[in-house]
């Protein structure tokens, strides 16, 4: 729905000041039209300037239009002081009701803003507020004036475009300077001291050069060479005093210009009256745009300056109270913006001159990456040099020194740089955010270094009670005891293999886990791998396929890892039994191994999570089988390190294929992971 | 030929009677420390065919015995690394160690890996 000028405000307006604004609406229309008639051409109802279509216009937009029988009964009133027939002046009114209506309706669905402030409004208001609708009222007034018998057929024409003229004029001339004086100015263009005198000053000079031009000082006939000089101060209050500047000084100068060539004074009086006329209109039309659609253009500019300098402002709030540093800087090296927390975390003091360029910030500290921390940063190692120079983000963790109170230490920073480009894919600077993350990496290393310790701790006690349960074992002791003892051990080995687990997931995590490659044939470890797989259960048959005798270059302890726990996987998930299947498919780079069972399958909801560190499928179903939901992730991870794949086809009731390959030869001695992969 | 020399050096005194009890058993001659300075003494009175090494150990650990011990003696008994840590297979592979197990292990294993290794040392001995 469009927004009229003041929607908003109509909606509580009470019916006494509806009619409040409606009186004043008759009265200064009867005011405007008897002025508007000083400047008559026909009969005393077809007028030069026609004033009221103006104010009918600038009441309609700013209050609404339902205040039109205000403005039909000043119309009204108007026509018939000037002694014209009751019926032409009821047509009369009707065409001057007619066109405002239609104006301010048209202007309020095209979301006209009444200060004007914008180009796209005076171009609106111009069309279809001023032009448009007064062609209509025109017509229809012209018609009810022959009609009445006031016009004979013979003038139609020429009355109907002196009307058109006169009501087009008034509305641009009046209308404008209501409005913009009648709504709250919004962006100001002129601010300071000395607008007041400034505003004198213009005004003044104007109003000189208005006299000047038109009082006939220069010339009595023909046109005045001086006649432009008013457009310099037209300019002046519209581009120092915004909209409504430009309103008060068209409404001055055309007002002086219709006055004086009303009284035969001036350039445009002396000619024949259609001259005269056409003159006068086209200057007016020329002083009104011009200084409309300057005032719009300087506001333009100066709202879009508000709100870019209103977005700076809080975007360097913002910036420096957030809690990572953040550095740009152009593409040759020369630091345009860097907030507070940078000076923070490069213990920069606010007093000493800032550096300007990436050089100087280097300078300033010794950088050092945490992957190479033996020679401190070059310039171009920084993040944000990088970051111009592969025109992609960067991502490195530092190490700052910085002196805290009394001691030195070092911070680490986490820095993310990424390259500006424009829209030509122009290489324009860099952005980097500096994040201080020491106090993360000392909780990461507290929590691994407890999960490393405990699980070193507990691997002891109970390599001792596994040894001691089966010590007796060995020695036959009696059925009842040696169930207890298998318990024991079984206890032993589960509480074994949580802490191998966690170690393993902490390992991973910190990218510590090393393998130990060797050339593996796969025939030597599926088939002890199966057997022991086969000892917990009863009702499974795990069956080896295809071409078993594949030669890999793995860590076997690893990739008997990775099938054990797919193993496991199988039989768990497999509660009714059945076959599993173990196939091993070589291909020329790498050998594919899979693992089929005929169980439960994995539900549609946790497939995307399978592989995820801590999470358990079937976790509070039937079908939960306990542990820490961390194998599959473990697996994975360790057919990644050997530069493998793992992935699964699953069907529910139906069962699962994990599917992992291993490359026959590797690539890294020791699987040392990337940085990229490092997992913080 | 008498019978293979076995010296167990571990700290938690449980689990290592309990590895003396059962290599005994088996058939070696067993000799223990609980930790690596006491070790080195060990060795000096009599060289193990083959020692048993846990890696984290008071007054001595098993890198800075193993150390010592190869100074001294270089590679005149092999050694198995006991170990719980995590990276046991690359510590072993630092200190030069022959083979490694993990804690906890089944005693069937610890016997399987102690012949095997003890072979391997009489290897070059049993020669004509």
């Amino acid at each position: 729905m469009p927004v009229g000028c003041n929607e908003t405000r109509e909606r509580q307006v009470s019916w006494s000041r509806e009619l409040v604004r409606g009186v004043l609406i008759v009265a200064a229309y009867v005011i405007g039209g008897r002025l508007g008639l000083l400047l008559s051409y026909v009969h005393g109802n077809v007028t030069l300037v026609w004033p009221p279509t103006g104010i009918a216009l600038a009441a309609l937009l700013s209050w609404g239009l339902r205040q039109w029988p205000a403005v039909a009964l000043g119309a009204f009133l108007v026509t018939a002081s000037t002694g014209a027939p009751v019926m032409g002046a009821i047509g009369t009114a009707f065409s001057n009701t007619f066109e405002v209506v239609v104006g301010a309706h048209l202007l309020r669905q095209a979301g006209l803003r009444c200060e004007l402030d914008r180009i796209r409004d005076v171009v609106f208001f111009v069309a279809i507020g001023a032009l448009l609708p007064t062609i209509l009222g025109a017509a229809i007034g012209t018609l009810s004036l022959y009609l009445t018998g006031v016009v004979p057929a013979g003038r139609i024409t020429e009355v109907m475009l002196v009307w058109w003229l006169g009501d087009a004029m008034g509305a641009l001339i009046v209308c404008p300077a209501l409005l913009t004086w009648a709504t709250p100015v919004s962006i100001t263009v002129s601010r300071g001291r000395w607008r007041t005198f400034e505003a004198i000053a213009a005004f003044g000079l104007l109003l000189a050069a208005s006299l000047f031009d038109f009082s006939g000082l220069i010339t009595t006939s023909g046109i005045n060479p001086m006649l432009y000089s008013v457009f310099p101060f037209v300019m002046w209050t519209a581009v120092r005093f915004g909209q409504r500047g430009a309103a008060a000084a068209h409404l001055l100068l055309t007002g002086i210009a219709v006055c004086f060539t009303a009284a035969q004074i001036g350039p445009f009086a002396n000619v024949s009256v259609d001259l005269s006329l056409m003159y006068l209109h086209s200057y007016a039309a020329v002083v009104v745009m011009t200084s409309l659609l300057l005032g719009a253009a300087i506001t333009e500019r100066q709202g879009a300056r508000d709100h870019a300098e209103l977005r700076a402002l809080e975007l360097r709030v913002i910036l420096d109270t957030m809690v990572d540093g953040v550095v740009v800087s152009d593409s040759d090296r020369r630091i345009t913006m860097l907030n507070a927390t940078m000076h923070d975390l490069f213990g920069l003091k606010l007093a000493v001159p800032q550096p300007r360029t990436l050089d100087e910030l280097r300078a300033r500290t010794v950088l050092r990456d945490t992957n190479a921390p033996e020679v401190p940063l070059k310039t171009e190692e920084l993040p944000l040099a990088l970051a111009m120079k592969t025109g992609r983000p960067v991502q490195r963790r530092l190490i700052v020194p910085r002196s805290g109170a009394g001691s030195e230490r070092e911070i680490l920073l986490d820095v993310l740089a990424a390259p500006i480009h424009d829209e030509n894919r122009n290489l324009r600077g860099a952005v980097a955010v500096w994040r201080d993350v020491s106090e993360a990496a000392r909780f990461e290393h507290v929590k691994q270094e407890f999960i490393r310790v405990a699980a070193h701790e507990l691997k002891t006690p109970v390599a001792t009670v596994r040894g001691y349960a089966e010590s007796i074992l060995r020695s036959s002791p009696a059925t009842p005891l040696r169930s207890k003892l298998e318990a024991i051990i079984r206890g032993a080995d589960r509480i074994a293999r949580i802490t191998a687990d966690m170690l393993d997931v902490s390992q991973l995590q910190v990218g510590q886990l090393q393998l130990f490659p060797k050339a593996v044939n796969l025939s030597d470890i599926l088939g002890p791998t199966a057997s022991e797989a086969a000892q917990g259960t009863t009702d499974h048959r795990i069956q080896i396929t295809g071409q078993t005798d594949a030669v890999v270059v793995v860590d076997e302890a690893r990739v008997v890892q990775v099938l054990r726990a797919l193993l496991s996987n199988a039989i768990k998930y497999s509660p009714a039994g059945g076959d599993i299947t173990v196939h091993v498919e070589p291909a020329t780079e790498e050998v594919r191994i899979s693992v089929t069972d005929r169980g439960i399958g994995i539900p549609a909801r946790d497939q995307a999570r399978i592989f995820e560190c801590f999470f358990r499928a079937h976790s509070g179903t039937a079908h939960d089988r306990g542990g820490l939901g961390v194998g599959l992730y473990i697996a994975r991870e360790i057919v990644q390190m050997h530069g493998g794949r793992m992935w699964f086809e699953t069907q529910e009731d139906a069962g699962s294929t994990f599917t992992f390959t291993l490359p026959r030869h590797m690539e890294c001695e020791h699987g040392a992971r990337e940085d990229s992969d490092r997992r913080g | 030929m008498g019978r293979e020399k076995i010296l167990i050096v571990e700290d938690d005194v449980d689990l290592r009677t309990l590895l003396v009890d059962e290599l005994a058993r088996a058939g070696y001659d067993v000799s223990e420390a609980g930790n690596g300075r006491d070790a080195l003494e060990e060795v000096q009175r009599s060289m193990p065919d083959l020692i048993l090494l846990d890696m984290r150990m008071p007054i001595m650990d098993g890198w800075n015995f193993a150390s010592e011990f190869h100074r001294l003696h270089d590679h005149m008994a092999r050694i198995v690394v006991l170990s719980a840590s995590a990276d046991a297979r690359s510590h072993a592979q630092t200190i030069g160690a022959d083979a490694c197990l993990d804690k906890p292990f089944k005693l069937d294993q610890l016997m399987a890996l102690v012949s095997a290794q003890v072979a391997i040392g009489r290897a070059p001995a049993s020669g004509p």
